[in-house]
């Protein structure tokens, strides 16, 4: 179980995260909302371990991750936010490379990217040099170097962000798949249909608090709104939506 | 395996795909092999040059007996031209002896008979030439000075009371090093060169491209990390010296130092020693360029910090330049002030003692183990990390 209590992070005079608390089970899709600059980066940053936190304290499995960070990190497998490959390595080589430095051998790195590159779709692209590569080839690649560890706990920053339909509903699949596998992820993002149709617990960030976490239907009733998108907007930007509106 | 072997592996692999990198980095030591190649070839054209001097002579009819001379001594004696000075300015002629016409009736009363010889002193190229003439004109006005005494009964001995005779103690090698006096700095810069593309690259490029951060999120120590780069920079760093150091081995084995009448040895085992004291330079200037990279806020600013570096090996050369002679003690202390000593002893025959190596090299990884230090707390903080 991954569990934040308390989760604090300032920037000189700035509080990006404000005592955040929330914790997420293996077999659970959890969902991080929150409009730009709310301090979900932020609060994943700390969750994995390269931001220190201000206040607070995380733990994967019991192991608190800033006390014992590279312990916690081997259970992790991490999207950052607008985290790059090496474009003049193959996807195979970015792949291998962080399974090599996660300790795996070459026979299990050989066995994991052959099934990530089938579930993702990118028997095209394997061997070819990351340079040029489309916004949805490189997000592909950066899931499957993310997971190739096939880790207990699954971190990703925004992962549909900007792709098409189809590469879309590979992450949506993949996602599912390690649900099924009793992985737990976390996952932050704007979309809201997205979050409705993977996520079993949300939880919405805004100026750095968490605002309200639950299931979908317990946000939605507590707004009093018909969808998600309504609820978020209730949470994360309160009276100021109401004033727009008005 | 120890995991840094696979950051090790995998920024040799990145950087060996980098073909502007590489090219850069192969760029130096190539043209300072062929900078070694060609300077002996350019002296040997300038000494072919000198054997050659024309001296045109206005009235040499006044002084036959020193035409005659200066004849016997190579210099080719042509007739004089319209306006000379205007000649000389616009490069037609070197230098001319002007004869006056009252010279013979000066010589003859044995009054101080005066020739002017015109040139341009601002022109270097021909200075070596005109020196040439005036030498040769001085050596004969005192053998003319010579014998008008011993007619007289009289020692030239009186006219020239003290004589100095230079000695050089010195070795055949020492002399003929001062050819390569620009040898261990050449070695020092492709040392500080090779490795300014890739190692900007791994640190601050690797910031900039957003990698650094997946790459932290791994089970591995940030002096993991940083000793994985470091060892691929020295590594890298290593090879190309390797490869300017025997280019240099074989270009100066073909330049044509014997034609300029100097003996130099510079055997094979020699370059070997160079190399030998040079790898623990490399660790520490990899050490210090990866730590200046990843203070820099960008790619950019990374490869003019780490450009910057490059005066490092210049003031040891400049400051032995000045102080040339064999290696003190002290200089062992200061880091690559000593290496560079040491390579001109080498150059210049003398070698290095066992003493010193010892102690430049630990010196070396000293400075090593504080750039590693630094550039570790470095790659700590969230700001490195991001930018």
């Amino acid at each position: 179980m991954i569990q934040v209590s308390n989760l604090g992070k300032t920037f000189g005079k700035i509080t990006a995260v404000d005592h955040v608390s929330f914790s997420a089970q293996r077999g659970e899709i959890f969902g991080l909302l929150g409009p730009n600059g709310a301090g979900k980066t932020s609060t994943l940053r700390m969750i994995y371990g390269v931001f220190r936190p201000s206040s607070g304290e995380v733990t994967i499995d019991g192991v608190p991750v800033h006390k014992e960070t590279l312990k916690a990190q081997k259970r992790l497998g991490v999207l950052p936010d607008g985290g790059s490959l090496y474009k003049r390595l193959t996807a195979r080589e970015n792949i291998r490379y962080f399974g090599e430095l996660h300790g795996m051998s070459k026979q299990a790195i050989h066995l994991s990217i052959e099934k990530l590159s089938d579930i993702l779709g990118m028997d095209n692209i394997i061997d070819r040099r990351t340079a040029g590569f489309s916004q949805g080839e490189r997000m592909k690649v950066n899931l499957a170097r993310a997971i190739v560890h096939n880790p207990d706990y699954v971190l990703l920053d925004e992962p549909t962000n900007g792709l098409d339909v189809i590469t879309t509903r590979a992450v949506r699949k993949l996602l599912l798949n390690l649900k099924a596998e009793g992985k737990c992820v976390i996952f932050s993002s704007h979309l809201m249909h997205e979050v409705a149709n993977l996520c079993d617990n949300v939880g919405i960030i805004a100026s750095g608090r968490m605002v309200v976490q639950g299931n979908i239907e317990e946000i939605k009733s507590g707004a009093n709104a018909e969808t998600l998108e309504d609820a978020f907007v209730h949470y994360a930007y309160g009276n100021e939506a109401n004033a727009l509106q008005e | 395996m120890p995991l840094f072997i696979y950051i090790i592996k995998k920024e040799i692999l990145d950087a060996l795909r980098d073909g502007k990198s590489m090219a850069t980095a192969l760029f130096i030591p190539i043209v300072f092999a062929l900078s070694s190649f060609g300077i002996p070839h350019l002296i040997v054209a300038m000494q072919n040059d000198s054997k050659a001097i024309t001296l045109p002579i206005e009235g040499k009819h006044l002084i036959t007996p020193l035409v005659a001379y200066l004849e016997e001594s190579g210099i080719k004696i042509i007739e004089p031209i319209d306006n000379p000075e205007q000649a000389i300015i616009d490069r037609k002629i070197e230098m001319i002896l002007i004869v006056p016409e009252d010279f013979p009736l000066q010589f003859r009363k044995q009054n101080i008979a005066t020739l002017n010889l015109l040139s341009d002193h601002s022109r270097t190229k021909s200075a070596a030439q005109v020196a040439r003439v005036k030498g040769l004109i001085q050596r004969w006005s005192m053998s003319t000075g010579a014998l008008r005494l011993i007619t007289r009964n009289i020692s030239p001995g009186i006219a020239n009371p003290v004589s100095v005779n230079s000695v050089n103690v010195t070795s055949d090698q020492r002399v003929a090093s001062k050819i390569l006096a620009f040898l261990p700095m050449f070695i020092l810069m492709i040392a500080f060169a090779s490795g300014i593309g890739s190692v900007a690259d791994m640190a601050s490029g690797e910031r900039e491209r957003r990698s650094l951060e997946p790459l932290l999120i791994n089970p591995i120590s940030h002096s993991m990390v940083f000793f994985g780069k470091w060892a691929a920079a020295v590594c890298i760093t290593t090879c190309v010296s390797f490869i300017g150091i025997t280019l240099q081995f074989f270009c100066i084995k073909m330049s044509p130092i014997a034609q300029l009448g100097l003996r130099l040895e510079m055997g094979a085992d020699k370059f070997f020693t160079i190399f030998v004291i040079l790898i623990p330079i490399i660790c520490f200037v990899s050490a210090l360029q990866l730590f200046v990279s990843f203070f820099a806020r960008s790619f950019k600013d990374a490869q003019s910090y780490i450009s910057l570096i490059m005066i490092l090996p210049m003031a040891p050369g400049l400051y032995l330049t000045f102080n040339s002679g064999s290696a003190e003690l002290w200089q062992m202390f200061v880091p690559i002030l000593g290496p560079t000593a040491l390579f001109v002893d080498i150059v210049g025959g003398d070698g290095a003692t066992l003493l010193n190596i010892a102690i430049t090299s630990g010196v070396s990884l000293v400075c090593t183990g504080v750039c590693g230090l630094a550039g570790v707390m470095l790659l700590k903080r969230e700001k490195t990390i991001f930018g």
